[in-house]
């Protein structure tokens, strides 16, 4: 068992450079193999913010912007992000207005529904006595086979018509 | 630095109003004088009966309609016309 170990411990003296070679290729490898995982990621998440920036409708990548006739590079990402909060302000202050629209109308159209329904309830009762009134004189009328002064007075009042001046 | 305009919610209320002459009260008409006591026959008065609702009628509704569009524009019979 002993010779054994002393064996390998020999073996590995000998080629030690060998092996610091491997250890050394190895990390290498393992380093690369996760740089370029890392670069395809960046690489999809790019395409990824552009596509989505283009679909915002500003470019992701920098550009050149005028401030006051002097040319100003803006970094990328700036323009795109500015929009997308722009466009999210945009639609909370469009969902706000628009509701408070909304409950305006309704609320409006609550009032003048209640109006209208005591309007209705009043046309309707004036109508009914009017046409009451009509019947008893037009009755009236039948019997003595003469319009009095009730029938024309009854009718001015179910036609809506004004009581005449005289 | 400058950046995309911001967008302004555009919320426009629509008055579909409709032409004034449509928002116009009913005219009220003066109506027969009292003193004219004649006669007319029970069909000839069912006529004028029934004429004469339809026009009562009618212009009730056109009174609501036009209060429902502008509130307060024409204002009950009972409001306007001289106690009978």
């Amino acid at each position: 068992m002993i010779a054994w170990i002393l064996t390998a411990a020999r073996a590995i003296r000998a080629s030690r450079q060998w092996l610091t070679l491997v250890v050394v290729a190895a990390i290498g490898a393992w380093l690369y193999v996760q740089y370029a995982e890392t670069r395809a990621d960046r690489d999809r998440l790019l395409a990824q913010a552009d596509v989505i920036c283009a679909a915002a409708g500003e470019p992701l990548a920098a550009s050149i912007a005028l401030v006051d006739g002097k040319p100003v590079t803006v970094p990328r990402g700036i323009r795109c992000r500015r929009k997308v909060a722009g466009l999210v302000a945009f639609r909370d202050d469009t969902e706000r207005q628009s509701a408070a629209a909304l409950a305006a109308a309704m609320r409006e159209r609550e009032g003048k529904a209640a109006i209208d329904a005591r309007a209705a309830r009043d046309a309707a009762e004036a109508l009914t006595s009017a046409t009451e009134r009509m019947e008893q004189a037009d009755a009236e009328a039948e019997r003595r086979n003469r319009l009095d002064r009730d029938w024309w007075a009854a009718f001015n009042d179910l036609a809506g018509l004004r009581a005449p001046a005289r | 630095m400058p950046g995309p305009a911001r967008e302004v919610p555009v919320i426009v209320e629509v008055k579909d109003t409709p032409p004034a002459d449509l928002l116009r009260c009913p005219d009220t008409p003066e109506g027969f004088p009292l003193e004219e006591v004649g006669e007319l026959s029970t069909a000839t008065r069912a006529a004028a009966i029934r004429i004469g609702k339809a026009l009562g009628v009618n212009a009730g509704r056109l009174r609501r309609l036009v209060n429902w569009i502008q509130p307060g524009t024409c204002p009950a019979p009972g409001d306007t016309a001289p106690p009978r």
